[in-house]
């Protein structure tokens, strides 16, 4: 259950994105995802080199596919979360949830 | 492929293609032209814009993570690595352990370095100090000294008279003013004391535009006759002599027995590149400005002017109106010195005027130090490449580029001079700080090297551009890599073509010729020290105690007032127990001070006008050769007798006698001073032998001695002989000065035989540093050498054994290596003999007693050169004849 490295924030953000883009997860639209939903601007280097600690650690398994012409002929990298990156996102919702317990998002004791 | 319309930016494209890493690049790559290609319908330029500044973006964090957080060995297998960054750091990783694999080769090579960085870093930043730097002063480029030249081009300073109409004529600056360096008496305090008064007219601060910290400066009118004297405080005398006192402004301090008021202190950190000064005073009350009708007297040289020119005014501008203000003085004033001129230079310059070639010399040979450790390390690299041989033709065989080797190469020479240069910076620090607390150059006031960024840069460039002279050479080296000799071999003998090992030549013989070239001059300035420590100064330097001191010229107006103060002193002095004789002198030997006069012989045709002799003209009393030791050749020496009433009389040396009286005894003969005011006619009654005045390497000087008794005046020198350790008397010797007069400050109390050292300090200071540089040169040359013969010895190990299987002899084996050696070694001393020549002349002017082409010094650079150089070829030389040929012919 307790991952050996708890997951950093954005690393939560880039897992959450690839469960819920599903087979369509490569980096194009993973990042629209987090922009559209947080409504924050991420950097594309980052973006990549998460992907690519994350695929590391275990979290993330990847392959190369679907070439098209507008890519000029290069494969797009799809992600697919694996079940200990799934588990390690369990634990950082499980921790949140604990630590939020009793307090309103705005910080105040309920 | 697409046509170029269709891909975005071709430059970007292949930035992000090489810096990406491999396992991302195709996914990476296809992410960003997809966005591109969605942004073009919108506008191609704002596409491509995107598309580069993406590009760029990803490649840094890419690399930049690539290079800091992945670990290449465990993950090898995976990335095969070879975008930009990540190739960079491995070969970098790989560099460095090859080189901790040779500890030796790094340690000697990373140590070369640093020592020829170090030594030109530490004289840098003194060159930066003084010649690039521009002084600490607002617009110091604009500020111009000027002095007067008499007919013969001889310095000397210009007559206040000339001096006020320079003020007046001219147009193209902003102004003059004064600078006169002299202490002073600082009295009314517990002790008296000395301050050193730098006498200025009164737009002295607003020319040299400094705003006093308290109070102000000087106001026009300051520095008129009838002003009331004021003065102005530097910071650091405010401090330490008045204690800070915030109440200074607007007191009456005592100087030269005279009240002035402090209406001033300058800011801290305010320095004027002379010589240092506590007070400022106003240059009408220079205890000589005053003096008779001096200022009156256009003959009379008073003031070195310091200018400051208009903007936009060019140095050689200003020096033609002050030629043309000159050459109409001295028309209109002929009888002050006709052909008289005036002569301006930066002010910059004429502060180092004394220092610079020192400096440049001293440069030139850290150059040259650098130039032999980089042959050293060059020869080093290709030694090792040598023996690295089956290393690099595996690497080409399992498929490495010639590019990538190239690239390793390089890498391994940026890591070694990387660490040259931090290490030299590192030495650089502590010579400096050796050659400043030895501190023999005497730096102007406010001159402080320091490693600053200009120094770093310096170092920066210069371990760069070392850097790129190794990736060069390796570079070469690795350019074709025979693979199948090699391999064949299996490095057994390295097979290297001639060119490498002519190469290696080349370099020994430009290190011997380099290291004679040092040798040589380090030799000269050993011979030239050696002769001056062994000239005769003229008296005894042994037990002898000096001091100056100036009486306050309003406390004791007339001659004989004065006279009398100097004649109780040495009386007073002469008493004390443990005191042998004392005297007193003008201007005591190596004390500096010193000066010359004109001078006739009547009877005798004139000398042609500009071209007359002067004579060292001194004023001792009537023991003064007695106590210095100075032999009297003849006639006697001034006595008593001789007083302001009597005839006045000269004693002169034996050149002024050989020269004048060749012939006859000039004993009885008269000398004529033409002081045009008040000529004097001296009678000639003794000769004594000359003395050194102001250094050990003075030329003979016409030396002549008038009574002082006869001509007292403010200002004198003590010198007290002593039985014992001559310092433990200067307590006692104050007391009895100040039971003359308790307010009278002394200073530069200091014996005779520190004072003839100190003259020798400069050369001495030069000497050992030449000869630790040579030293040094001549250690890495005998590394280089050794290196080259050790190398060629390996290299041709199965030719000497086969030779030895076939009966030659340990001898022929000697003879065969060592000739090589010195072969490398007799090409290197002509060319540096060659060099030696060519480049006397520049250390001429620090020579004494010899020329720049002298035998014995060239000679023996030479003879020590070779020695160390036949040493360092006969050990690998030795070792060769030593080797066992079986096992020699078995490793082949």
């Amino acid at each position: 259950m307790n991952p050996q490295t708890p997951l950093g924030e954005f690393e939560q953000l880039v897992l959450l994105a690839v469960m819920r883009l599903g087979a369509e997860a490569y980096a194009v639209p993973v990042r629209q995802e987090i922009e559209d939903r947080t409504s924050r601007s991420v950097a594309r280097g980052a973006l990549y080199v998460t992907l690519d600690r994350l695929e590391e650690k275990g979290y993330l398994k990847s392959w190369l596919a679907d070439a098209t012409a507008e890519r000029g002929g290069r494969a797009k990298r799809f992600y697919e979360v694996k079940p200990a990156g799934a588990k390690a996102l369990e634990y950082s919702w499980t921790a949140l949830q604990a630590m939020w317990q009793g307090l309103e998002p705005k910080g105040r004791r309920a | 492929m697409t046509a170029d319309r269709n891909l975005p930016p071709r430059f970007a494209l292949n930035w992000l293609e090489a810096t990406a890493p491999r396992h991302l690049r195709e996914s990476v790559m296809g992410d960003l032209e997809e966005e591109w290609r969605a942004r073009v319908a919108s506008g191609r330029v704002g596409a491509d814009f995107f598309y580069v500044r993406h590009a760029a973006a990803i490649a840094l964090r890419l690399g930049w993570f690539d290079l800091t957080h992945k670990q290449p060995q465990r993950d090898g297998d995976r990335r095969k690595g070879d975008g930009l960054m990540e190739t960079l750091w491995n070969d970098a990783r790989y560099g460095a352990r090859m080189l901790s694999r040779t500890p030796g080769f790094a340690f000697v090579a990373i140590l070369t370095l640093a020592l020829g960085i170090g030594a030109n870093t530490a004289i840098f930043s003194v060159v930066n100090a003084l010649l690039i730097k521009p002084l600490a002063l607002p617009d110091s480029e604009r500020l111009v000294s000027v002095g007067g030249v008499d007919a013969k081009g001889r310095a000397q300073f210009i007559s206040y008279p000339d001096f006020e109409d320079l003020r007046k004529q001219q147009k193209l600056f902003e102004g003059f003013t004064a600078f006169v360096p002299q202490s002073a008496n600082l009295t009314g305090k517990a002790e008296p004391q000395r301050v050193r008064a730098g006498f200025v007219s009164d737009n002295f601060f607003s020319l040299i535009n400094v705003a006093p910290m308290m109070g102000r400066g000087f106001n026009p009118g300051d520095d008129a006759l009838s002003a009331t004297p004021v003065c102005v405080l530097q910071f650091e005398s405010w401090q330490q002599v008045f204690g800070g006192n915030p109440a200074i402004v607007g007191t009456s301090v005592v100087l030269n027995n005279m009240p002035y008021t402090v209406v001033g202190v300058l800011p801290r950190g305010f320095r004027f590149p002379f010589d240092e000064v506590d007070v400022w005073m106003p240059h009408h009350t220079w205890p000589v400005f005053k003096t008779g009708d001096n200022y009156l007297n256009r003959a009379n040289p008073l003031v070195g002017p310091i200018g400051k020119l208009r903007p936009g005014v060019t140095l050689a501008e200003g020096q033609a109106e002050l030629s043309t203000i000159a050459a109409r003085l001295a028309s209109q004033f002929p009888e002050a010195g006709e052909g008289r001129s005036m002569q301006s230079r930066l002010l910059q310059d004429s502060v180092v005027v004394n220092a610079r070639d020192m400096i440049l010399v001293l440069m030139g040979a850290v150059t040259f130090v650098l130039l032999i450790a980089c042959a050293n390390v060059a020869n080093l690299m290709l030694a090792r490449a040598s023996a690295r041989q089956t290393e690099i033709a595996t690497r080409a065989a399992l498929g490495a580029g010639r590019g990538r080797l190239v690239k390793q190469m390089l890498t391994e020479a940026a890591l070694l001079w990387i660490a040259g240069g931090v290490l030299g910076l590192a030495f650089g620090y502590v010579g400096l700080q050796a050659l400043l607390s030895s501190s023999p150059i005497s730096l102007p006031g406010g001159v402080v090297p320091t490693l600053d960024f200009t120094v770093l840069l310096f170092t920066l460039a210069l371990s760069a551009v070392t850097g790129v002279f190794f990736g060069a050479f390796s570079a070469f080296r690795f350019s074709r890599p025979n693979l199948t000799s090699t391999l064949k071999e299996g490095g057994r003998s390295g097979g290297d073509g001639p060119a490498k090992s002519r190469l290696g030549s080349a370099l020994v013989v430009a290190q011997v010729a380099l290291t004679l070239v040092m040798l040589a001059g380090s030799a000269l300035m050993l011979r030239s020290f050696q002769k001056l420590t062994h000239v005769d100064v003229g008296f005894k330097t042994d037990n002898l105690l000096t001091l100056e001191y100036r009486l306050p010229a309003n406390k004791y107006p007339d001659g004989a007032q004065q006279w009398e103060v100097h004649r109780k002193i040495v009386e007073r002095v002469s008493a004390l127990p443990g005191v042998v004789a004392a005297s007193v002198i003008r201007a005591v030997p190596f004390g500096g001070n010193g000066s010359t006069t004109p001078f006739e012989i009547p009877g005798a045709p004139p000398f042609a006008k500009g071209d007359a002799p002067r004579v060292l003209m001194n004023f001792p009393d009537a023991h003064y050769f007695e106590t210095m030791g100075i032999p009297l050749l003849r006639g006697r020496v001034l006595n008593e007798q001789d007083g302001p009433t009597t005839q006045p009389v000269v004693v002169i040396n034996r050149l002024m006698a050989e020269r004048y009286w060749p012939k006859e005894d000039p004993i009885g003969h008269s000398i004529l001073f033409p002081d045009p005011k008040n000529p004097i006619t001296a009678t000639i009654v003794g000769v004594v032998g000359d003395v050194k005045h102001y250094s050990l390497g003075d030329p003979d000087r016409l030396q002549a001695y008038a009574f002082q008794a006869q001509q007292p005046y403010i200002f004198n020198s003590l010198v007290v002989r002593t039985q014992g350790d001559p310092m433990a008397m200067s307590n006692a010797v104050r007391s009895a000065v100040w039971s003359v007069d308790p307010e009278q400050p002394m200073w530069k109390i200091y014996t005779m035989d520190f004072m003839v050292n100190r003259s020798l300090g400069q050369r001495r200071f030069l000497m050992s540093l030449m000869t630790s540089y040579a030293a040094l040169g001549l250690l890495l040359a005998a590394v280089g050498l050794y290196g080259v013969m050790a190398y060629s010895v390996s290299q041709r190990s199965r030719e000497i054994g086969v030779r030895m299987a076939l009966g030659a002899q340990g001898g022929d084996v000697m003879k065969l290596v060592l000739g090589r050696g010195v072969r490398l070694t007799s090409i290197g001393l002509v060319v540096g003999l060659f060099g030696s020549l060519a480049l006397g002349s520049s250390v001429s002017s620090m020579l004494y007693g010899i020329k720049a082409t002298d035998p014995v010094a060239l000679a023996g650079a030479a003879g020590v050169l070779s020695l160390v150089a036949l040493l360092a070829s006969y050990i690998p030389a030795r070792r060769a004849t030593k080797a066992n040929p079986v096992t020699v012919l078995h490793q082949g």
